[in-house]
């Protein structure tokens, strides 16, 4: 096909630019539509990544506790847990700061209110945790209704975080979450903490393998 | 036959417009994010947005962040508009099909 030119040519201080062809036209547009959402909206795959990775470390940690096969004391996998939680939500906070700054507006509102929801979601888990260890003597029956609280807003979250921004494999994993936290619920506190070490980073790395060939369909996606 | 907007058809604007459209109409983007997502310089950035500015499909605004200057970007209602019929214009151009 012929080359379409820009029919404008370039006016009194416009630089000058070669002839757009049509083939080069949307070559151009999907490739800065891609760019655009690459950056914009963040590596999902590494935040899931992340995440996996932290609870199969910390519930690795409790699961070892609770079944002795590493030398750890119940109250020492508690802190082997809350260090990695705190690590993956320091490392998820920079990703989204980053992959946000500069972009003002309604999705910043957006982004406010729902990162505020974890937020007080948790500061209302921390208080709950507070009330619940005060009541139940069980160290792992405490684990249990405490981590099932914490799921309960993670799958909720999830799902709505799914829901607000257009994005299916969030949807997905926060279903998973709500689904897991039934099963390890139904395993009671003896098993609790085997569910949530298996399930929960499975369900996270597969989160990170479908938004990693999301991207890259998104990257190949059919051209006219 | 469809026809190419000449004020998109233009590398440049091609590409800012296509961040832009991306952003979306509710959100802006600062003018340096933009600069090196489309890794422009700063004169030939301004020059081609103002074209963009004139034909009312983008809308800057100037606004002090802390003590800086800073400006942001958005695409208008307009040039949403303007960007789905390019979308269109060049696809029926390249497929022969309306």
């Amino acid at each position: 096909m012929a080359p379409h030119s820009n029919s404008t040519g370039a006016q009194p201080g416009e630089p000058e630019e070669a002839p757009l062809d049509l083939h080069a036209a949307l070559r151009l547009v999907n490739d800065a539509e891609t760019k655009a959402r690459e950056e914009l909206q963040g590596n999902e795959a590494g935040v899931y990544l992340i995440w996996g990775f932290a609870w199969l470390i910390g519930y690795g940690a409790m699961h070892a506790a609770r079944f002795g096969w590493l030398p750890l004391s119940a109250g020492a996998s508690l802190t082997v847990f809350g260090i990695t939680v705190l690590a993956a939500l320091a490392s998820t906070v920079f990703i989204v700061t980053r992959q946000r700054r500069g972009i003002r507006g309604h999705s910043s509102f957006v982004g406010a209110m729902y990162g505020g929801a974890w937020a007080l979601g948790f500061m209302v888990m921390g208080t709950l945790a507070g009330v619940v260890g005060g009541a139940v003597d069980d160290f792992w029956l405490r684990g249990m209704i405490i981590n099932g609280i914490a799921l309960l807003i993670v799958g909720l979250m999830y799902m709505v975080g799914g829901a607000m921004f257009n994005d299916k494999s969030q949807a997905m994993l926060g279903i998973l979450f709500l689904v897991v936290n039934i099963v390890a619920l139904l395993a009671g506190p003896a098993n609790f903490m085997t569910v949530c070490f298996i399930l929960g980073p499975l369900g996270f790395f597969a989160g990170a393998v479908a938004e990693t060939l999301r991207r890259r369909r998104l990257r190949n996606r059919g051209r006219v | 036959m469809a026809e190419l907007d000449p004020v998109i058809h233009a590398e440049s604007r091609l590409r800012a417009i296509t961040i832009l459209n991306e952003v979306g109409e509710r959100d802006k983007i600062a003018f340096t994010k933009l600069r090196k997502m489309l890794d422009m310089t700063a004169g030939n950035l301004s020059t081609h947005l103002r074209k963009l500015e004139d034909a009312g499909y983008v809308e800057v605004t100037k606004t002090i962040e802390g003590r800086t200057p800073a400006t942001y970007v958005g695409i208008t209602a307009k040039g949403k508009a303007a960007y789905a019929q390019y979308r269109v214009a060049l696809r029926e151009l390249l497929t022969g099909l309306p």
